[in-house]
C-alpha cells in the first residue's frame, strides 16, 4: 500500500514525539525505592527499631525490590518499544493473534514470582501474631481523639505493678522486652501504630486485639491514630517510650507514689481547689481528697460521650498534652530528647517536665480554649446530639487567674 | 304495549302503593311512619325497574327498532366470564363472619372486597371500551397489570417463604439441615433441567412450579397446624440468682446449649476456668498459659469473658458489678450479672462493662462462681 | 420492548358485522401519547436513544470530574503547608469524603456507563439497548441522586464519615448532620441507575448481536462492559443492603453495628468491602477495555491474546470477589483469615499482569502512531503498572499493617484509578469524539494535555509514596510540623510538590475543557474514518445515524472493519496487506443495500418523571416523611404512566420523508 494512500482517510502525518517520558517514571520509581533508604522523619517505617517492625521490614524489602525491577522492566519494555516500532512508514504488520505458548510462559511467570512471595508472607502473618513470649500486657484503649494505656498489675518486664497505672499519650515500655497491647475502643474504631516498632492494629468497639510491641533501644517512638476517627484524627496522636529496666522501675515507683497535696497557702494549693471545682467531675488524680478527708472521683462516665477522660495523676511526666497533640516542652527540649543517644535517654526523659523545658503557651491555651485548639465539636453550643454529654474537653471559661493556678497545680503533678 | 316483564313489575309497584296506603291508615305511631317509607320505596324501585324493563322491551332486542341490533350494548357480544362476582360474595361473607369472629378475618375479608371492586370495575369498564374484544382485554391487563403482577408476586413469595419459615420451625434442628439441603438440590436440579432442555413446554414448566409451590405451601400449613418444636426459652436471670442468694426453684435452669452459642472466641478479655478440683483461675489474654486471679479491665469498656466449667455440677460465672450509692443517698445493693449454668465442659460468655472506678464502689469488683466458696477472680478497674 | 413493533397494518375488526370503528392503540388512550420532538430540549428529555443518553452521561460526569476536581484541589491547597488552615477540620472531612465519592460514583463509573451506552450497541451491531426506557431512567437516575447528594453541601454540610463511611463513626452520635444521610440515599439512587443499566446491557449483549458476531468476536471493550456489568450486578445488592442497614441505623433506631446492643462493627466493613473491591474492578475494566481498542488501532496490529485478555478480564472479574479482607488487615481478623485474603490478594496479580504484557506485545512489531488516544493509552500501561506494583507489595500482608491508611496507599490507588482509569477514559475521548461528534478534538491540544495529566499524575502521586513510606497518615486535616523530617524525603517537601502536581493535572484537565470548546467552536469536520480503525462503530456515519446502520453488519471476524478494508496480496516479498477499499466504500456498500423495515423505539416522557420520584422520596427520608408519600405517588404514576402508554408514537406522529411509503418507517422518532 502507498502510503499517500493511507492519509486519504487517515488524519494525516502524526506528529512524532521525541520526549522520553518513560524517564519521568523511572525517577518516580527510582525515588520511591530511595525513600526505602532513608530514614528522616520519625515514622519512617523502613527504620525499624524492634523485632517485630524488623520482621516486617524483612519481609517487604525484597517485595520492594521485586516490584520495583518488574516496573522497571515492563517501562524500559514499552519505552524500547515505542521508540523502535513507531511508524517510519514499514508496511501494516502481520495480523496475528498472538503467540499461546508465550503467554502461558507469561503467565506462570508471575504467578512463580508470587508463589515466592506468598510463602514468607504467610510465615510471617504467623509469627507476629505469636504470643507466648509476652512478658508485659498494656491495656490501649482509643477513644475520640487520645489514647489510654492501663497496665495490667501484674509483672512487666521485670518489674512488679501492684496497683494500676493509667496514663495516655505515651505508652511507656521496658525496652528490649516483648510488650503485648490488647487494643480496643470506647467509641469509634481507631488505629494504633507505632511504625517503627510494629505494624499498625484497629481499636474496635467491643473486639479486643492484641498487638505486640518490643522495642530493641531506650528512645521515643512517635506514631499516629490511623483509622479515621472524626473530626480531630489528624490530632490523635501517639508515642512508645522504652526505657531500660531500671529506668523503668522508677517510672514505675514514680506513677504509684501516693499523692502529695500542695503545700498549704501555696498558689499550687488554690490551685488545687480551682482543679477540685472545675475539672475532677472529669479527670482523676489519684489521691486527691476534698478538705473533709473524703476522695473527689470522677465521673467521666456521666458527662463525656467516651465515658472518660485523661487521668492526669502525673501530667508532668508526658511531654505533650491533648491526643499527645500539644508539647509541654519546647523545641529545644524536645529535639534533645528526641534526638537523645539511648544511654543519656532514660535520665532525661525521667527528668520530666523540668522549668527549664517547660513551654507553658500550650498549656495556658488549652485551658483558655480548648475546642479552639483541637477541633472536637461541630457546635460546642449545641449537646443535642450526644444527650447533654461532652464530646471532648469542653470550654470551661477560666479566668486567668483561675490559669495561673491550675498551671501551678498541675507543675507539680509529676 | 306492556311488555311480559314490565308488567309483573307494574303490578307490584300497584301493589306496593296499596300497601303503603294500607299500612300507613292501620299503623300509627313511628313504626307506621317507618313502614310506609319502607313501602313507597319499595314502590318507586319497583316503578323504576318497570320502567327500565319497558324502554328495552324486557330485553327483546328484535322487538326495538331496527339498527338497534347492532348499536345497543345488549346487542354486543355477551361478556366472557368473571371470577369477580363469586369472590365478591365470598368477601362480604367473609367480612360478616370476621366482623363477629376473628378481626383478621375481617381485615382479610375487606382486602379482597376492595380487590374485587377495583377489579369488577376496570373489567366492567374495558369490556364496553370497544367492540374489540382482544383490544379490550389488552387495555384491561395493561391498566391492571401492573398491580397485581407485584402484588400476587409478592403473595406467593409470601407464601412461599412463610410455608418454609413453618415447616423449619416445626421440624427439629438436625432434621432441618438435611431438608435445607435436600430441597435447595431438587430446585437446584430442576432449574438446571429446564435450562438444560430448551425444548420443554411453557405448560410443563408452569406446571411443575406450581406443583412444587402448592406442596411447600401445602406442607408449610400442615406444619403451622401441628405447631412448631419446643423452643427453650431462658428467662432473664435475676441478680438473686447470680450472688446465690435465689430459692432453689429459680436456680434449676441449665442451658447445655450455651456452649454452642458461643461467639466471638477471640475478643475475650479472659478465659475463666472453673477447674475439676474446684480452683477458679483466668487465663488472660496474651498470656494464655498464666494462671492469674486477677484480670485488668479498663472502665467505661465492654469487654468479654469466656467461662468454662470443668466440674461435674452445673455452674454459672457471675460478675460482681460493685454497690454504688441510690439516688435517694441510701447505701444501694450490690449489682451482678451471670452467664446460664452450663454443666461439666460446658463454656458460657459473659459480657460486661464496670463504667466507675472501683474506689466508687463499696464492694470489689470480682468473678465468682455462685456454690464455690472461697474462689474469685478480682476485677481491678483503675 | 426492545426494537419495537409498529402498529398492526391490519386493522382489528369485530367478528362477523365488520361495521365497528378501528381502534389503533394510541387512539384509545390518547392522554398517553409518546413524545416525538426530534429537535430541541424536548429530544433531550425524553429521549430513549442510547445515544444520546451517552453524550448526556459523558456531559453530565464530566461535570462531576471538574466537581470533583476542585475538591481535590482543596484538599491539596489545605496539605500544601504544616498546620495549614485552608479549609477546618469538618470542612476538609466533607471534602475527601465527596471527593472520593464524586469520583468514583460520579465520574469513572457513569463515564465508563457513558462509553458503553454509545459505543456497545454499536460495537455489536445492534440499533438500540434491549430496554430503552430503562436506559433513560438509569440516566436521570444517576443526574438526580448526583444533584441530590450534591445540595447536602447547601442543607447543612455533606457527608464526612469518608467514602468507606465505616461504623459505628457513620452513626448518629458521631456524625449529627444529615450529610450520612444524604450519602446513603444518593448512592441508593444512583445505585438504582447502576443495577438497571446492567441489566439492560447484558440482556443487549447477550441477545442483541449482529449476524455472526460471536462472543469471542465481541470487541474488547464490549467484552469488559460485559464483566462490568455482571460485576454491578452482583456487587450493587451487596451495597444497598448495607445503606439500608446505616440508613434504618440512622434513622429509624436500628441497631446493626452498635456495639451496646451487641453487634459486631466489622460487620459494615465486611459489607463495604464485599461491594467495594469488586467496585474497583468495575472503575478499571472498562478503561482496560477503551485502551484494548485504541492500542490495536494505532499499532495496525490485532490486540495480542485476545482469548487471554478477555479471560483474564473474566478472571479478575471472578477472583476480585474473594478478595475484600485485604482492605481490613489491620482490622484485627486474626491470622487465618489475613494469610488466605493476602494470598487471593496476590493471585488477582496474575491476570492483571497479563493483560500488561498482551498490551506491550500487542505494540511490538506494530506500526506505532502516536495519535493523543494513543499517547494516552501507553500512559496507561506505564501509570497502572506503577499502581500494580505497588498493589503487591499492599497484597503482602504484614507489610499492608504498617502501609494501610498511609498516602502509600493513596499514592497507589491514584496510580491506579487517575493513572489507569481515568487515562484510559481519556484516550477513550480523543479516540472516540470524531464517532461522537463529526469533528476532530485539536490533536495539538490534546498532546498537550497528555503530557500534562501524565507529569502532573507522577508529580502528584509519585511524591505520595515517599510521604507514606515516611509515615503520613490518610484522612488527616495537617500534618505536623515537628513529625516531617529532613533533607531530602522531609514531609513538608514532597507534600508541596504533590500540591503543585495536582494544579498541573488540572491544568491539563482544562486543557481538555478548552479542547472541547475550541472544536465545537471550528467546526471542522471529521474524516470518516479518522484513525484507520478495527471495528463495528466505524461502519456507520460519524456521528452515527438514529438507526445506528442502513443495514445490520454481517460479522466475520475479529476486527470485522479492518478485514473489509484490508486484504492481504502475495506480492514478490511475500504475503502483504493492502488496502483494498477505503472506508466510503464500505459505507456505501452498506448503505446501498440498506435495511427495509427499521424499527426504533419511541421516545418516552416517563423516565425522567419515576427518576424525579426518587430524589423526593429520599429528601422525604431526611427532613420530612410526608415528602415520601408525595415522591412514592409521583413514582407509582410514571409507572402507570409507563406501562399504559402505547408502545409506538402514534400513527399520523410519523413523519414521513419525501420518497414514498416504503421510506415512511425510516422516519427518525427522536
Amino acid at each position: 500500500m502507498d502510503r499517500s494512500e493511507a492519509t486519504v482517510t487517515t488524519l494525516g502525518e502524526m506528529s512524532s514525539t521525541r520526549r522520553r517520558w518513560p524517564l519521568a517514571a523511572l525517577a518516580v520509581s527510582a525515588g520511591t525505592f530511595l525513600a526505602s533508604c532513608a530514614s528522616n522523619a520519625p515514622q519512617d517505617y523502613f527504620d525499624p527499631a524492634g523485632p517485630n517492625a524488623e520482621k516486617i521490614d524483612t519481609l517487604q524489602r525484597p517485595v520492594f525490590y521485586i516490584a520495583g525491577v518488574v516496573a522497571l522492566i515492563v517501562i524500559g519494555a514499552v519505552g524500547y518499544i515505542v521508540f523502535k516500532f513507531k511508524d517510519r512508514g514499514q508496511d501494516i504488520p502481520e495480523q496475528s493473534h498472538g503467540n499461546p505458548k508465550l503467554e502461558i510462559a507469561l503467565t506462570i511467570l508471575p504467578a512463580i514470582i508470587l508463589a515466592g512471595i506468598a510463602v514468607p508472607t504467610v510465615v510471617t502473618v504467623f509469627d507476629l501474631n505469636k504470643q507466648d513470649d509476652t512478658e508485659c500486657i498494656i491495656n490501649v484503649t482509643g477513644q475520640q481523639w487520645w489514647w489510654e494505656y492501663d497496665y495490667a498489675t501484674g509483672e512487666c518486664g521485670g518489674v512488679e505493678i501492684s496497683q494500676p497505672i493509667v496514663t495516655s499519650g505515651e505508652l511507656v515500655i521496658p525496652a528490649d522486652t516483648p510488650v503485648l497491647l490488647r487494643v480496643t475502643s470506647r467509641d469509634v474504631i481507631h488505629s494504633y501504630w507505632i511504625p517503627r516498632l510494629n505494624g499498625k492494629r484497629d481499636a474496635v468497639p467491643g473486639r479486643l486485639h492484641t498487638l505486640r510491641m518490643q522495642a530493641d533501644e531506650p528512645g521515643i517512638y512517635t506514631g499516629q491514630c490511623t483509622e479515621f476517627c472524626g473530626l480531630s484524627h489528624a490530632r490523635m496522636r501517639q508515642a512508645a517510650v522504652a526505657l531500660n529496666q531500671a529506668d523503668f522501675q522508677t517510672w514505675v515507683d514514680n506513677q504509684l507514689e501516693p499523692y502529695t497535696a500542695p503545700e498549704a497557702g501555696t498558689l499550687a494549693a488554690t490551685g488545687e481547689q480551682t482543679f477540685i471545682a472545675n475539672c475532677s467531675k472529669c479527670h482523676q488524680v489519684n489521691g486527691i481528697a476534698n478538705a473533709d478527708g473524703t476522695p473527689v472521683l470522677s465521673d467521666p462516665d456521666l458527662y463525656v460521650v467516651s465515658g472518660v477522660a485523661p487521668n492526669i495523676t502525673n501530667l508532668m511526666t508526658r511531654t505533650a498534652i491533648a491526643g499527645w497533640t500539644f508539647d509541654l516542652i519546647n523545641e529545644e527540649c524536645r529535639d534533645a530528647l528526641w534526638t537523645a543517644s539511648p544511654d543519656e535517654f532514660g535520665a532525661m526523659y525521667l527528668a520530666g517536665v523540668t522549668p527549664d523545658c517547660f513551654d507553658e503557651a500550650a498549656l495556658r491555651d488549652w485551658l483558655r480554649n480548648p475546642p479552639g485548639m483541637k477541633p472536637m465539636y461541630v457546635d460546642p453550643n449545641n449537646l443535642d446530639s450526644t444527650g447533654g454529654k461532652y464530646r471532648g474537653m469542653p470550654m470551661l471559661n477560666l479566668n486567668e487567674n483561675q490559669i495561673d493556678e491550675l498551671v501551678a497545680y498541675l507543675l507539680e503533678r509529676k | 304495549m306492556f311488555t311480559t316483564g314490565s308488567k309483573l313489575l307494574l303490578g307490584a309497584t300497584v301493589l306496593s302503593v296499596v300497601g303503603a296506603i294500607a299500612f300507613g291508615v292501620t299503623t300509627g305511631g313511628p313504626a307506621g311512619v317507618l313502614g310506609t317509607i319502607g313501602l313507597v320505596s319499595l314502590a318507586s324501585v319497583f316503578g323504576f325497574l318497570a320502567g327500565i324493563n319497558l324502554y328495552t322491551r324486557d330485553g327483546n332486542v328484535a322487538a326495538l327498532e331496527p339498527g338497534v341490533e347492532r348499536t345497543s350494548a345488549a346487542a354486543q357480544p355477551p361478556v366472557g366470564r368473571s371470577l369477580w362476582p363469586i369472590v365478591g360474595a365470598v368477601g362480604v361473607g367473609g367480612l360478616a363472619v370476621g366482623a363477629v369472629s376473628q378481626p383478621v378475618v375481617f381485615k382479610v375479608s375487606l382486602i379482597v372486597v376492595l380487590a374485587t371492586v377495583v377489579e369488577w370495575m376496570i373489567q366492567g369498564w374495558s369490556e364496553r371500551a370497544s367492540a374489540d374484544r382482544a383490544y379490550n382485554e389488552g387495555i384491561r391487563r395493561r391498566l391492571l397489570h401492573p398491580l397485581e403482577f407485584p402484588i400476587v408476586g409478592a403473595l406467593i413469595g409470601a407464601a412461599v417463604v412463610y410455608a418454609f419459615s413453618r415447616i423449619m420451625l416445626s421440624i427439629s434442628k438436625d432434621a432441618g439441615r438435611w431438608v435445607f439441603i435436600i430441597l435447595g438440590t431438587i430446585i437446584v436440579a430442576i432449574g438446571f433441567l429446564f435450562a438444560a432442555k430448551r425444548g420443554l413446554s411453557k405448560g410443563t414448566a408452569a406446571g411443575i412450579v406450581a406443583v412444587g409451590a402448592l406442596a411447600l405451601v401445602g406442607v408449610g400449613v400442615a406444619s403451622a397446624v401441628s405447631g412448631q418444636r419446643t423452643i427453650e426459652e431462658h428467662p432473664h436471670i435475676s441478680t438473686a440468682v447470680c450472688l446465690g442468694t435465689a430459692t432453689e426453684a429459680e436456680t434449676e435452669e441449665i442451658d447445655d446449649k450455651a456452649s454452642q452459642d458461643v461467639a466471638a472466641k477471640s475478643n475475650v478479655i479472659s478465659n475463666v476456668e472453673l477447674t475439676e478440683d474446684g480452683r477458679l483461675v483466668a487465663f488472660n489474654l496474651g498470656t494464655a498459659d498464666t494462671e492469674y486471679h486477677e484480670i485488668t479491665v479498663p472502665r467505661s469498656t465492654t469487654v468479654h469473658v469466656l467461662f468454662t466449667n470443668k466440674t461435674e455440677e452445673p455452674r454459672r460465672l457471675t460478675v460482681h458489678l460493685g454497690t454504688f450509692p441510690a439516688a435517694d443517698g441510701t447505701a444501694g445493693s450490690e449489682q451482678a450479672d451471670c452467664t446460664t449454668a452450663v454443666n461439666q465442659d460446658g463454656v458460657a460468655f459473659l459480657t460486661f462493662r464496670l463504667d466507675k472506678s472501683q474506689a466508687a464502689s463499696t464492694t470489689p469488683y470480682r468473678l465468682t462462681v455462685p456454690g464455690v466458696e472461697g474462689q474469685e477472680i478480682s476485677l481491678v478497674v483503675p | 420492548m426492545a426494537i419495537i413493533e409498529r402498529p398492526s397494518a391490519v386493522p382489528a375488526t369485530v367478528g362477523a358485522g365488520g361495521t365497528t370503528e378501528l381502534v389503533t392503540p394510541s387512539r384509545a388512550l390518547g392522554a398517553y401519547r409518546r413524545p416525538v420532538s426530534t429537535t430541541g430540549w424536548k429530544s433531550w428529555l425524553f429521549t430513549v436513544d442510547h445515544k444520546k443518553l451517552g453524550i448526556m452521561y459523558g456531559a453530565v460526569s464530566l461535570f462531576f470530574f471538574l466537581v470533583g476536581g476542585i475538591e481535590a484541589l482543596l484538599i491539596r491547597l489545605q496539605l500544601a503547608a504544616p498546620d495549614n488552615t485552608v479549609l477546618s477540620a469538618g470542612l476538609y472531612n466533607e471534602m475527601f469524603t465527596m471527593h472520593a465519592t464524586t469520583m468514583v460514583f460520579l465520574f469513572v463509573m457513569p463515564m465508563a456507563a457513558a462509553f458503553a451506552n454509545y459505543f456497545l450497541p454499536l460495537q455489536i451491531g445492534a440499533r438500540d439497548v434491549a430496554f430503552p426506557r430503562i436506559n433513560a431512567v438509569g440516566f436521570w437516575l444517576f443526574l438526580f441522586g448526583g444533584i441530590f447528594l450534591n445540595t447536602s453541601w447547601f442543607l447543612g454540610g455533606a457527608a464526612d464519615g469518608g467514602w468507606f463511611m465505616y461504623s459505628p463513626n457513620s452513626s448518629a452520635l458521631f456524625s449529627p448532620s444529615h450529610g450520612i444521610d444524604f450519602w446513603v440515599m444518593g448512592l441508593q439512587i444512583t445505585g438504582i441507575a447502576s443495577l438497571v443499566g446492567a441489566i439492560n446491557l447484558i440482556v443487549t449483549v447477550l441477545n442483541m448481536r449482529a449476524p455472526g458476531m460471536k462472543l469471542m468476536n465481541m470487541p474488547v471493550f464490549t467484552w469488559m462492559v460485559l464483566v462490568v456489568q455482571f460485576l454491578l450486578l452482583f456487587a450493587m445488592p451487596v451495597i444497598t443492603v448495607a445503606l439500608f442497614l446505616l440508613s434504618f441505623q440512622r434513622n429509624f433506631g436500628a441497631t446493626f453495628f452498635d456495639v451496646n446492643q451487641g453487634a459486631d462493627p466489622l460487620l459494615w466493613q465486611h459489607l463495604f468491602w464485599i461491594f467495594g473491591h469488586p467496585e474497583v474492578y468495575i472503575i478499571i475494566l472498562p478503561a482496560f477495555g477503551i485502551i484494548s481498542e485504541v492500542l490495536p488501532t494505532f499499532a495496525r496490529k490485532p490486540l495480542f491474546g485476545y482469548k487471554f485478555v478477555v479471560f483474564s478480564g473474566a478472571a479478575i472479574g471472578f477472583v476480585g470477589w474473594g478478595v475484600w479482607a485485604h482492605h481490613m488487615f489491620a482490622s484485627g481478623l486474626g491470622p487465618v483469615s489475613v494469610a488466605v485474603f493476602s494470598v487471593a490478594t496476590m493471585l488477582i496479580a496474575i491476570p492483571t499482569g497479563v493483560k500488561i504484557v498482551n498490551w506491550t506485545l500487542t505494540l511490538w512489531g506494530g506500526k506505532l502512531w502516536f495519535s493523543t488516544a494513543m499517547l494516552f493509552s501507553i500512559g496507561v500501561i506505564v501509570l497502572f503498572t506503577i499502581g500494580g506494583v505497588s498493589g503487591v507489595t499492599h497484597a503482602v500482608a504484614p507489610s499492608d499493617t504498617q502501609q494501610t491508611d498511609t498516602y502509600h496507599i493513596v499514592a497507589h490507588f491514584h496510580y491506579v484509578i487517575v493513572g489507569g482509569a481515568v487515562m484510559g477514559l481519556f484516550a477513550g475521548f480523543y479516540f472516540w469524539w470524531p464517532k461522537m461528534f463529526g469533528q476532530m478534538l485539536s490533536e495539538r491540544l490534546g498532546k498537550w494535555n497528555f503530557w500534562l495529566m501524565f507529569f502532573g499524575v507522577n508529580l502528584t502521586f509519585g511524591p505520595m509514596h515517599i510521604l507514606g513510606m515516611q509515615g503520613q497518615p490518610r484522612r488527616m486535616v495537617v500534618w505536623p510540623e515537628k513529625l516531617t523530617g529532613d533533607g531530602f524525603f522531609d514531609l513538608a517537601f514532597w507534600n508541596q510538590v504533590a500540591s503543585v502536581g495536582s494544579f498541573v493535572i488540572a491544568a491539563g484537565v482544562l486543557l481538555f475543557v478548552i479542547n472541547i470548546f475550541y472544536t465545537a467552536k471550528k467546526k471542522v469536520a471529521a474524516p470518516l474514518d479518522p484513525w484507520d480503525a478495527r471495528t463495528l462503530e466505524w461502519i456507520t456515519s460519524s456521528p452515527p445515524k438514529e438507526h445506528n446502520f442502513d443495514r445490520i453488519p454481517t460479522v466475520h471476524s475479529l476486527d470485522e472493519f479492518f478485514h473489509r478494508k484490508y486484504e492481504e496480496v502475495d506480492t514478490e516479498n511475500g504475503p502483504k496487506l493492502v488496502k483494498v477499499k477505503t472506508a466510503e466504500e464500505v459505507l456505501a456498500e452498506e448503505e446501498a443495500n440498506a435495511d427495509h423495515h427499521i424499527h426504533l423505539p419511541s421516545p418516552s416522557y416517563w423516565p425522567i418523571v419515576l427518576a424525579l420520584g426518587f430524589p423526593i422520596i429520599a429528601y422525604g427520608v431526611i427532613f420530612n416523611l410526608l415528602l415520601t408519600i408525595v415522591g412514592t405517588a409521583l413514582v407509582l404514576l410514571a409507572i402507570f404512566g409507563w406501562c399504559l402508554e402505547p408502545s409506538v408514537a402514534d400513527d399520523s406522529d410519523y413523519d414521513p420523508p419525501a420518497g414514498g411509503d416504503s421510506t415512511k418507517e425510516l422516519a427518525t422518532l427522536g
